[in-house]
C-alpha cells in the first residue's frame, strides 16, 4: 500500500484583491503557514509522496524568496514531491518552475503529454502540467498498468457542475473550486480557497497492490476565517444598524465574511453610501443575501416626499440603489442634521 | 379630533391650572400678560409632547424651555384630553422635562400601552422617540405647530416677508413636515455630491482623488510588473549562463588534463638532460688563461705597434724665429686721420661752390637804365591811346520796325474816335424815350388813385342799396405793393438823371433796378384790386368806374456802354527806348575820345594812339632795367658774404683736425697739406695692420713643431714596449721582429683557454636552470607523481595547447565573472523587488474607492432627478387644491374685494382676483389681506395635510390684529363656520373679537373663556 496526500491550490504569494494590502498580506502568510502544515502532515501520515495538484503557487506573483523557501520544504520532506503545474502555476522555462532550485526528489510535470513516474512497485503516477494559461484538451492515457495502481494527474479538469469521466484502470486526481470524492476520480478544493471557503482541505490517497484507491479527507493547518451573519432588520435607525454592523465587523477574525441578512429599513445608507467606515480591510461585507425594505407612499398625499418615493418605487433600478436612492432622498427632505 | 381640556401641572407661569375647551369655536381672551400665549404654548405641548433634547438641544428647544419651563417649582409637566373621532377620549400627561408620557384611557383612567395604541390605530404614535399627539392626524410635531397651530409670529413673518407665502407654500408642497423645501432638499443632494463626490477633473475631492489614486496605483502596479519581468528573465539569463561558464569550465579541466601530460614529458626531458650536463662538467679540465690584465697590456701594445704608421716629418716653411723676427721689425700704428674728415672736404666744397656762384655772378655785364621824356605816365598814356581809339556801340536791328509800327496804332485811334461818336447819339435817343415813359407813367398812377377812390364809393353805394354784398377779397398786401411801384418809378426817374451826368452802365442799372421793383409792385397789386370785368353788378343803376389802362415800358434797346478806346502798344515805347539809349551812348564815346586828344596835346604828344602806346612801353622799360641792375649788384653781395662764410667753416674745420693755415698760405693749400699727411698715416697704418697675422702663424708654427717632437717620441716608444714585455714574458731573442710573432702567438693562446672556460660556466647555469633549486632525486619523485596523475592514457598533445589552454581559461573566468556580476545583479533587482501581489492589492483597493465613489455618485444622480420631478409633480397637484379649498373662503374675509384666487403651480405663487376681474400678486396686497389670505392658506394645509381620518383642530393666537373690524368680524364668522366641524381655539386680546364671541358663540358647542391679567 501506497500513501499519497495530495492537495491543490495553495496559491503561495498570489494576490487577494478584495481585502487589501494588509489582509492580502496576512493571507499569504497563512498560505506558506499551511504549505508547512500540509509537509508536516505528509510526514506524519508516512506518506510516500506529496501530490501537488496545481496551483501551487502564482507564476505573475511569486517572489523568488517564497519560491527558495518553497524548495526547501519540498527538501525537507523525505518522500517524493509530485507536482502538476495548473492554470496559475503553468510550466516554462522562464518560470519558477523552470528556474528554482528544486531539490533531486521534487518532480515538476513540463509538459501536457502525461509523463510517468514509477514510486514502487504497486503505484504508478503519470502526469501532466498546464503549459499556458488556456485550458486545453486533455488526452487521458489509456491502459492501466501491469501492477498496481495507477494515478493520472492533472490540475483543473472539475468545476462546480462537471468532473472529469474515469478511466479504466485508473485513478484521476485534479482540481477544482469544491471537493469530491467519486471513486476512479479525486476532485481536490483549494487548500487556501477565496475569502469565505474552508481552508487547509487535502486528500489522503492509498493506492493498494490490487489497483484500488481510497480516499480520505483531511483538514491541515488553522483556520482562522469565519462566516459571521448579521440580520438587521430589528435595525431602524441609522445609528442602530451602523452600530450592528461595527461589532460585527470588531469581532471578526481575520478573513472571515460580514453576511448582512434581513431587511434593510427604509432610510438606511449602507456604508458605502453613508461614508461609514468599517475600519478593517481583512474582512468581506456580503450584502448578497440583504433584503430592502421598500416604502409604501401614502395613497391620499401628494407632496413631494410622496412623489418621490412613487417615482423612484417605479424606477427600473436594482433594489439596493433604489432602496439607497430613498434613503438619500429622504434625508434631503426631513431636517438635516 | 378635538382636544377637550389641558392640564397645565407645571408650565411657565401656570400651576394646577386647567384650559377647557369647547368642540366648536373657543375665544380664550384677555389683556396683555393673561397668560394667552402661554396657553397657546401649553395647547401645543400638551398635544405634541416634546423632543427629547440631546445634550443642549437645539436652539429653539432652549428658547422654548426658557419661556415655558415653570416659573417657580420642580417638574414640567401638561396633559392634554383629546377626544378622537370615533368618541374616543385619550389623555396624554407628558413629561416635558425627559421627554415621558403617560397615556391613559379618559373615560376609565386605565393606562395605554403605547405600542398597543399604535397597533390598535395603525399607525406611530411618536416623533423622535417621544409620544406626540400630532401623529393622530398624520402630522408630526413639526408640521403641526406649521399648519394648525398659528402664532402671532407666523402672522407677522408672512407680513413681513413678501416671499413667505410662496415658500410656506413650497414647504407644504414638499412634504407634512413642512420644514423644508423640495429646492432646499435639492440644494443638500447638491452640497452633499460637491462634498462627497466632487468633479472628475478638478479638486481634492473624492471623486477626482479616487481616480487619481487609481492611475497612481495602476501606474505603480505596471512599474512592478515591469520589474518583475525583467527579474524572471534576468533569473532565465542566470541559468543559461551557469551552463555556459560549466561548458568552459569542462573545456579548461581537458586541456589542464592534456598540460599535465606535456609536464610529465618535459620533466623527462629534463632529468635527461640534468643527468647528462652532470657527467660533462664532472669531466672537463682546462688551462687557466693568465691575468687578463697582462693579456690587455700585451695586446694593446701589439695594436699600437701596428698602428704606429709612419714616421713623423718634421715640418715645412718659416721657423717660429723667423716669424718672431719679422714681428720685431713692424711699425706701431699712426695717430691722426688715415684719410681728409668728411666734415672738412665738405667744408672745402662748399668754399668751393660759393666762390664758383660768384666768380659766374661777377662775369654777366649789366647795362645801366637809359631815362624816358613824358609828363604822363605808361598807365595814362595807354587810358588815352584806348579812348582815341573808341567805336561805337551797333544799333539794335529791332528799331528797324518802329515806323510801320507807329503807323498802324494811329490808325486804331482814328476808328475809335468813329465809333464814340455813334454811340453817343444812341444814347442820346434811348435818354429821350424814357423820359416819355416816366411822363406817361406818372398819369398813370395819378388815374390809378382816381380809379380807387371811384371804386371805393361805388362799393359803399351797393352796400347801401342792397343786402350785404359778396365780401370783397381782403386787401391784404395792397399797402407794401403800391409802396413798391413808387420805389421803382422813383428808381427809374433817378437812373435817367444820372445817365446825364455819370456812365451810361450805372443809369441802365439804377433805371433796370426800378423797372423790376415797378413790376413787381403792379403784378402784386392785380389779384387784390378788383378786376373791372369780375365785378358783380350792383343791383343800383349807378355804373362802375373805369379803370384805367397801365402804361407800357419803352421798347427802345439799351445801347449799352461805349466802345473801348484802344490800347497804347507797349512793344512800340520799348522799341524807342531802345533807339533812345543808342543815341546816347554814341554821345558818351564821342565826348571821350574828344577829351583824350586834348589831353595829348596838352602834354605836347600828338593823338596818335600808336604812339602814345609807344611811349608808354619805353617809359616801362626805363624802370625794368633800373631794377635787375639793383638786383645784380644786390646779389654778388650775397654771394661774397657766402664765400666768405664757406671759407670761415672751412678753417674752422682744418682747426678741429689740428691744422692751422698760415697766413698767406690760404685754406686751399692749407687743406692740400691736411689731404697729404692723411694719406702718408694711411700707409703707416697698413704696414702695422700685419701685425696679428704674424703672431698667428707663429702660434701655429710652435704647435707644429712641439707635436712632432711628441710623435716622434711615441713612435720610438712602442718598439720599447714590445722588446720589454717580451722580454717579461721571457721570449727568445731581442729583436722586434723576434718578438712580435712570438706575442702574437701568446695572445692566441691566451683566447683559446678564456673560451673554454666561458663553456664551462655556460653548462654549469645550465644544469642549475635545469634543477631549478632542487636535486635530481626530487626531479625524479616529481617526474614519478606526474606519471600517476596522468595516468596510463595518453593523448596527443596538441602544439598551440598553451594558448589554446590561455583561450579557454580566459573564456572560463570570463563567464564566471559575468556570472557574478549577473547575480549580484540579481540579488540587488531582488532586495528592490516590490510584491506584485501587493501591488495588484493596492490597484484593486483604489478601484474599489472609485468605485464606491461613483455608484455614490450614481444613487444622488437618480435621487435628483427623482426629487426634480417629484416637486414639480407636487406643485403641480397641492396648488390647484389648496386653490379650490381656499377660493370660497376669500370674498367672504375680504368684504367681496376679491372673488377668486390661483396658485401657479411652476412657482406656488399666489394670485387674487379683484372685483374688476384684474389678477393681482397676493405678495403686493396690504397686510389685512396677506394676513387673512395667510389664515385661510393654513386652514387650507391642515385639512389638506391631515393624512389620517381624524379632523384637526386649529388653534390661533391673536391673527386678527392686522385687521379691520369688517374682515375681524367676516373671519370669525368664517372660523365660527368652519367650528361646526374642525374645533377652533382662538386666543385674542381684541374687544371687539370678545363682543362678536359673546354675541355670537352658542354654549355648550362654543365657549369664552375670559383671562384674569397675571401682572
Amino acid at each position: 500500500m501506497s500513501k499519497l496526500l495530495a492537495v491543490s491550490g495553495v496559491g503561495l504569494d498570489r494576490a487577494w484583491p478584495s481585502i487589501g494590502v494588509h489582509g492580502g498580506r496576512q493571507r499569504r502568510a497563512l498560505a506558506q503557514r499551511l504549505l508547512v502544515a500540509v509537509v508536516a502532515a505528509a510526514r506524519a501520515e508516512n506518506a510516500e509522496a506529496l501530490l501537488i495538484v496545481g496551483d501551487l503557487l502564482d507564476r505573475r506573483t511569486i517572489m523568488p524568496k517564497t519560491v527558495t523557501l518553497l524548495a526547501g520544504a519540498f527538501a525537507s520532506f523525505p518522500g517524493r514531491v509530485l507536482v502538476a503545474p495548473g492554470p496559475r502555476d503553468w510550466h516554462s522555462a522562464n518560470g519558477p518552475f523552470g528556474t528554482g532550485d528544486w531539490d533531486k526528489d521534487t518532480h515538476i510535470w513540463q509538459t501536457t503529454a502525461f509523463d510517468a513516474i514509477r514510486l514502487n512497485d504497486s503505484l504508478l503516477v503519470q502526469g501532466s502540467a498546464w503549459t499556458s494559461a488556456s485550458a486545453q484538451t486533455v488526452l487521458w492515457p489509456e491502459g492501466a498498468a501491469e501492477r498496481g495502481a495507477t494515478f493520472l494527474v492533472r490540475a483543473g479538469q472539475a468545476d462546480d457542475e462537471r468532473s472529469p469521466e474515469s478511466v479504466p484502470g485508473a485513478h484521476i486526481v485534479t482540481s477544482g473550486p469544491s471537493m469530491s470524492l467519486h471513486p476512479g476520480c479525486t476532485v481536490l478544493a483549494p487548500l487556501l480557497p477565496e475569502i469565505g471557503g474552508q481552508a487547509g482541505r487535502a486528500v489522503l490517497l492509498e493506492a493498494h497492490e490490487d489497483g484500488q484507491v481510497s480516499q480520505q479527507p483531511i483538514v491541515v493547518g488553522d483556520d482562522p476565517s469565519e462566516t459571521i451573519v448579521v440580520d438587521v432588520t430589528p435595525d431602524r435607525t441609522q445609528a442602530r444598524f451602523e452600530s450592528a454592523i461595527r461589532s460585527a465587523v470588531a469581532g471578526a477574525s481575520p478573513f472571515s465574511v460580514i453576511q448582512v441578512t434581513g431587511t434593510l429599513a427604509n432610510g438606511l445608507l449602507l456604508p458605502n453610501y453613508s461614508g461609514f467606515e468599517l475600519g478593517r480591510t481583512d474582512v468581506v461585507m456580503d450584502y448578497s443575501q440583504l433584503q430592502f425594505e421598500s416604502p409604501e407612499p401614502n395613497h391620499a398625499a401628494q407632496d413631494t416626499r410622496t412623489e418621490f418615493l412613487r417615482g423612484i418605487l417605479g424606477a427600473d433600478e436594482p433594489d439596493e440603489v433604489r432602496h439607497q436612492v430613498v434613503a438619500l432622498g429622504l434625508r434631503a427632505l426631513e431636517a438635516q442634521e | 379630533m378635538k382636544i377637550e381640556r389641558i392640564d397645565a401641572d407645571a408650565f411657565g407661569p401656570f400651576r394646577k391650572e386647567t384650559l377647557d375647551l369647547a368642540p366648536g369655536m373657543t375665544v380664550v381672551h384677555g389683556p396683555n400678560e393673561a397668560g394667552k400665549s402661554s396657553w397657546f404654548a401649553a395647547v401645543y405641548a400638551a398635544m405634541c409632547g416634546r423632543r427629547r433634547a440631546r445634550g443642549r438641544g437645539t436652539v429653539s428647544q432652549r428658547i422654548f424651555k426658557a419661556r415655558h419651563k415653570p416659573w417657580r417649582g420642580g417638574g414640567w409637566r401638561v396633559g392634554a384630553t383629546l377626544v378622537l373621532e370615533n368618541g374616543r377620549k385619550i389623555h396624554l400627561a407628558h413629561n416635558l422635562r425627559d421627554g415621558g408620557c403617560v397615556l391613559t384611557d379618559a373615560a376609565d383612567g386605565h393606562e395605554l400601552g403605547l405600542e398597543q395604541l399604535e397597533a390598535e390605530l395603525g399607525h406611530e404614535l411618536t416623533t423622535s422617540a417621544t409620544v406626540d399627539g400630532a401623529r393622530f392626524l398624520g402630522l408630526n410635531r413639526d408640521s403641526a405647530r406649521a399648519t394648525i397651530f398659528v402664532g402671532q409670529g407666523d402672522v407677522l413673518r408672512a407680513l413681513n416677508e413678501a416671499s413667505e407665502l410662496q415658500e410656506y407654500l413650497q414647504r407644504a408642497a414638499t412634504s407634512n413636515t413642512v420644514d423644508i423645501t423640495a429646492q432646499q432638499a435639492l440644494m443638500w443632494l447638491a452640497e452633499q455630491r460637491r462634498e462627497r463626490i466632487g468633479v472628475a477633473h478638478v479638486g481634492s475631492r473624492p471623486l477626482r482623488s479616487a481616480m487619481l489614486e487609481v492611475e497612481q496605483a495602476r501606474a505603480e502596479a505596471d512599474r512592478v510588473r515591469d520589474n518583475y519581468g525583467a527579474f524572471q528573465d534576468a533569473i532565465a539569463g542566470l541559468r543559461r549562463m551557469q551552463t555556459d561558464l560549466s561548458v568552459a569550465q569542462e573545456a579548461v579541466a581537458g586541456l589542464e588534463r592534456l598540460a599535465l601530460q606535456a609536464d610529465l614529458a618535459s620533466l623527462e626531458g629534463r632529468i635527461v638532460q640534468v643527468v647528462a650536463l652532470t657527467k660533462d662538467l664532472e669531466t672537463a679540465v682546462a688551462d687557466a688563461p693568465a691575468a687578463s690584465a697582462l693579456v690587455r697590456e700585451v695586446s694593446t701594445a701589439l695594436d699600437a705597434h701596428r698602428n704606429r704608421g709612419d714616421e713623423p716629418l718634421a715640418p715645412t716653411g718659416p721657423s717660429s724665429d723667423d716669424l718672431r723676427a719679422q714681428l720685431a721689425a713692424l711699425p706701431l700704428h699712426p695717430t691722426g686721420d688715415l684719410e681728409a674728415s668728411t666734415d672738412v672736404v665738405a667744408a672745402l666744397e662748399r668754399s668751393r661752390d660759393a666762390e664758383t656762384a660768384l666768380s659766374t655772378h661777377s662775369s654777366v655785364v649789366v647795362l645801366a637804365p637809359v631815362a624816358a621824356s613824358s609828363s604822363l605816365s605808361a598807365d595814362e598814356l595807354r587810358e588815352i591811346a584806348a579812348a582815341i581809339d573808341a567805336e561805337p556801340p551797333a544799333p539794335d536791328p529791332r528799331v528797324e520796325n518802329l515806323p510801320s509800327m507807329r503807323d498802324e496804332h494811329e490808325t486804331a485811334v482814328s476808328a475809335h474816335a468813329e465809333a464814340l461818336d455813334r454811340h453817343t447819339s444812341a444814347v442820346d435817343a434811348y435818354r429821350a424815350e424814357h423820359e416819355a415813359y416816366a411822363g406817361r407813367l406818372r398819369a398813370y398812377e395819378a388815374s390809378r388813385v382816381e380809379y380807387e377812390t371811384a371804386y371805393a364809393a361805388y362799393q359803399e353805394n351797393r352796400a347801401a342799396a342792397k343786402a350785404p354784398p359778396p365780401k370783397p377779397a381782403p386787401p391784404t398786401g395792397r399797402r407794401p405793393k403800391l409802396l413798391l411801384v413808387a420805389m421803382g418809378v422813383f428808381g427809374i426817374v433817378i437812373g435817367l438823371l444820372l445817365l446825364i451826368w455819370f456812365h451810361p452802365a450805372t443809369t441802365v442799372t439804377v433805371v433796370l433796378v426800378g423797372l423790376a421793383l415797378l413790376i413787381a409792385g403792379l403784378v402784386g397789386s392785380k389779384p387784390t384790386a378788383p378786376p373791372p370785368v369780375a365785378t358783380p353788378s350792383p343791383p343800383t343803376e349807378v355804373a362802375p368806374p373805369q379803370a384805367p389802362t397801365p402804361v407800357r415800358p419803352p421798347e427802345t434797346a439799351d445801347p449799352g456802354s461805349a466802345p473801348p478806346a484802344p490800347q497804347p502798344r507797349a512793344d512800340i515805347a520799348s522799341l524807342q527806348a531802345i533807339q533812345d539809349a543808342w543815341v546816347q551812348m554814341c554821345e558818351r564815346v564821342e565826348r571821350k575820345r574828344e577829351d583824350a586828344a586834348a589831353k595829348a596835346r596838352g602834354a605836347g604828344l600828338a593823338p596818335d594812339s600808336a604812339e602814345l602806346r609807344q611811349l608808354a612801353r619805353s617809359i616801362d622799360s626805363v624802370g625794368e632795367e633800373t631794377r635787375r641792375s639793383l638786383e645784380f649788384e644786390a646779389r654778388r653781395n650775397d654771394l661774397q658774404a657766402a664765400v666768405d662764410s664757406a671759407r670761415s667753416v672751412l678753417r674752422e674745420a682744418l682747426m678741429l683736425r689740428g691744422v692751422s693755415v698760415d697766413a698767406g698760405e690760404g685754406e686751399a693749400l692749407a687743406f692740400e697739406r691736411y689731404s697729404r699727411a692723411c694719406r702718408e698715416r694711411q700707409v703707416q697704418a697698413a704696414a702695422a695692420a700685419r701685425r696679428p697675422d704674424l703672431e698667428e702663424s707663429l702660434r701655429l708654427r710652435v704647435e707644429r713643431e712641439t707635436a712632432h717632437a711628441e710623435a716622434a717620441a711615441a713612435y720610438a716608444s712602442t718598439k720599447k714596449t714590445l722588446l720589454e714585455l717580451a722580454a717579461r714574458l721571457d721570449f727568445e731573442g731581442a729583436t722586434l721582429a723576434d718578438a712580435i710573432p712570438q706575442l702574437e702567438r701568446w695572445i692566441s693562446g691566451q683566447e683559446a683557454r678564456r673560451v673554454a672556460e666561458g663553456d664551462q660556466r655556460e653548462q654549469a647555469g645550465r644544469l642549475d636552470e635545469m634543477l631549478d633549486g632542487k636535486s635530481i632525486d626530487e626531479l625524479i619523485a616529481a617526474r614519478e607523481l606526474l606519471r600517476h596523475a596522468v595516468g596510463e592514457v595518453r593523448e596527443d598533445v596538441p602544439d598551440d595547447l598553451g594558448p589554446r589552454l590561455d583561450l579557454a581559461t580566459q573564456r572560463r573566468d570570463a563567464a564566471a565573472t559575468r556570472l557574478a556580476q549577473l547575480e549580484g545583479q540579481i540579488a540587488e533587482k531582488a532586495a528592490a523587488l516590490r510584491p506584485v501581489a501587493e501591488v495588484i492589492e493596492v490597484e484593486a483597493e483604489a478601484e474599489r474607492k472609485l468605485e464606491a465613489v461613483q455608484k455614490l455618485a450614481r444613487v444622488m444622480e437618480i435621487a435628483e432627478a427623482h426629487l426634480t420631478s417629484a416637486k414639480d409633480r407636487a406643485q403641480a397637484t397641492i396648488a390647484p387644491a389648496l386653490a379650490q379649498t381656499m377660493a370660497p373662503w376669500l370674498p367672504r374675509i375680504t368684504d367681496g374685494r376679491y372673488g377668486d384666487l390661483t396658485i401657479n403651480a411652476d412657482d406656488l405663487m399666489i394670485e387674487v382676483q379683484d372685483a374688476e376681474g384684474g389678477w393681482r400678486d397676493a405678495t403686493l396686497l396690504s397686510h389685512g389681506t396677506t394676513e387673512q389670505i395667510y389664515i385661510l392658506l393654513r386652514l387650507s394645509l391642515a385639512q389638506h395635510l391631515a393624512t389620517t381620518d381624524e379632523v384637526a383642530p386649529m388653534i390661533l393666537d391673536d391673527v386678527t390684529v392686522h385687521s379691520d373690524p369688517g374682515r375681524t368680524i367676516a373671519l370669525l364668522d368664517v372660523l365660527h363656520e368652519l367650528s361646526r366641524h374642525r374645533q377652533i381655539v382662538l386666543f385674542t386680546q381684541e374687544q371687539e373679537v370678545v363682543e362678536w364671541a359673546e354675541q355670537r358663540l352658542q354654549p355648550p358647542l362654543d365657549l369664552v373663556v375670559p383671562l384674569v391679567g397675571r401682572r
